[in-house]
């Protein structure tokens, strides 16, 4: 039966050949390709300061019967760093999200769990089913001057890690660009431009939270840009 | 019973909430400016966490897109009816505290108050133009402050004038609602009495 083992970069690893005594005649191979007698200590296999290109499947054989006696996938890799987390409202009043990711990878699989707190509360932020590293909450109350603090811990078969936001509901509000911004030239009067543009569609209530715009130009032959 | 608004009365609600918008503005402004003063002359550390002191209005609320205009304009009005008697006090320990020296502390503090009574008067007057009858304050009023130490009365004031300063961004936004047309009546949102 075969299972899956996690080692660090740089470990030395020994593997088993299942029940065998260590005096046994076996066979490893890595990948199917046969591993050569140097890497043996009796029958145990011994793969010092392993890095990623050695991650695959080991097999170990009784040596004249060539029966399968053990096999075991090795997945090389890292644990966690402190993951780099941050949140947004975009579409304030209604909530706002939570995205992360890792500085470097693992190369194995990591498991994300996120804990938001409002004062006391514990709130549930909903994960996103795309993309994977994302969730949103709804805000419960508008206005308070009571903190959120969010949690993310990442944690794989090497270790874990986690790291903490804490902002204020105002702090953490940024819509998302205008859209279909359109400049038109205006008819008989090339020194001029007419600009237009929606409010973001993400953003859902303009009229009672309305937005500010700023606008910039500039010719393309110059650098400096001139303000509306 | 909502009649449906004379153009005067709904002239003089836009007016009303428009010049409320301004000065709500201008209010979160100055208490943004009065806390850091604050912070600065009390010794405090900006990011402390004050939990909720007993008789500060939360300006926190659920449902928020939910309410009825009446339901607003009653809570704000009771909310900066508490702050004028909570900012008051303040300028009281002020004094206290310093003397009769006139501080500028002392000075931004009374603007503000001033500030907070003159938009109490604008929500009352929008309340009357509901032909709402304005809830009287003799049994609202705190209930006399428990003594409380020098740095107790510190964190009370740093947790007023958060609460103040987040209470001017939700005005803002109540009166923008109240301005808002309705669908049904063609008055402004919320303000028709729920039947």
């Amino acid at each position: 039966d075969s299972h899956i083992q996690y080692e660090r970069v740089g470990a030395d690893v020994t593997m088993k050949c299942g029940s065998m005594d260590w005096d046994a005649a076996v066979t490893w191979t890595a990948n199917g390709t046969d591993i050569d007698e140097s890497h043996l200590n009796g029958s145990y296999l011994i793969l010092k300061n392993v890095d990623l290109s050695q991650s695959g499947q080991y097999s170990c054989y009784e040596g004249s019967s060539w029966h399968l006696k053990y096999q075991t996938y090795l997945r090389v890799g890292t644990p966690p760093k402190e993951p780099v987390l941050m949140c947004r409202s975009n579409n304030y009043p209604k909530g706002f999200y939570c995205s992360w990711h890792l500085p470097t990878p693992t190369y194995i699989p990591n498991s994300f769990n996120i804990s938001v707190i409002h004062g006391t509360k514990d709130m549930v932020c909903e994960k996103d089913a795309v993309p994977k590293n994302r969730c949103h909450i709804r805000y419960l109350q508008l206005f308070s001057t009571v903190k959120y603090k969010v949690t993310l811990t990442v944690t794989n078969a090497l270790g874990k890690n986690f790291t903490t936001l804490t902002f204020d509901e105002f702090a953490i509000v940024k819509p998302d660009p205008p859209e279909s911004v359109v400049a038109k030239p205006v008819p008989n009067n090339p020194r001029r431009l007419e600009v237009s543009w929606q409010n973001p569609s993400s953003w859902p209530d303009p009229e009672s939270f309305p937005l500010k715009f700023f606008l910039r130009y500039r010719p393309l032959i110059l650098d400096q840009w001139q303000h509306v | 019973m909502a009649a449906a608004d004379s153009p005067s009365t709904a002239l003089r609600r836009r007016d009303l909430c428009s010049r409320g918008i301004r000065l709500a503005g201008k209010m979160r402004a100055d208490v943004v400016d009065l806390l850091d003063a604050y912070v600065e002359q009390q010794g405090l550390d900006a990011s402390a966490s004050v939990a909720a002191v007993e008789g500060v209005p939360l300006a926190a609320v659920e449902h928020w897109d939910e309410q009825t205009g009446t339901q607003r304009l009653l809570e704000n009005l009771a909310a900066y009816r508490a702050f004028r008697a909570l900012l008051a006090q303040m300028l009281e320990e002020q004094r206290e505290q310093l003397g009769e020296a006139d501080t500028g502390l002392g000075r931004a503090l009374a603007a503000v108050l001033l500030q907070v009574s003159a938009f109490a008067y604008h929500l009352e007057e929008l309340l009357r133009l509901e032909s709402r009858g304005i809830p009287g304050e003799e049994g609202d009023g705190p209930p006399p402050p428990p003594h409380l130490s020098l740095f107790e009365q510190k964190l009370r004031g740093l947790g007023v004038l958060r609460e103040l300063a987040q209470w001017a961004v939700r005005s803002v936004r109540d009166l923008r609602q109240l301005t808002k047309p309705s669908p049904a009546t063609g008055a402004a949102s919320g303000l028709a009495e729920s039947p």
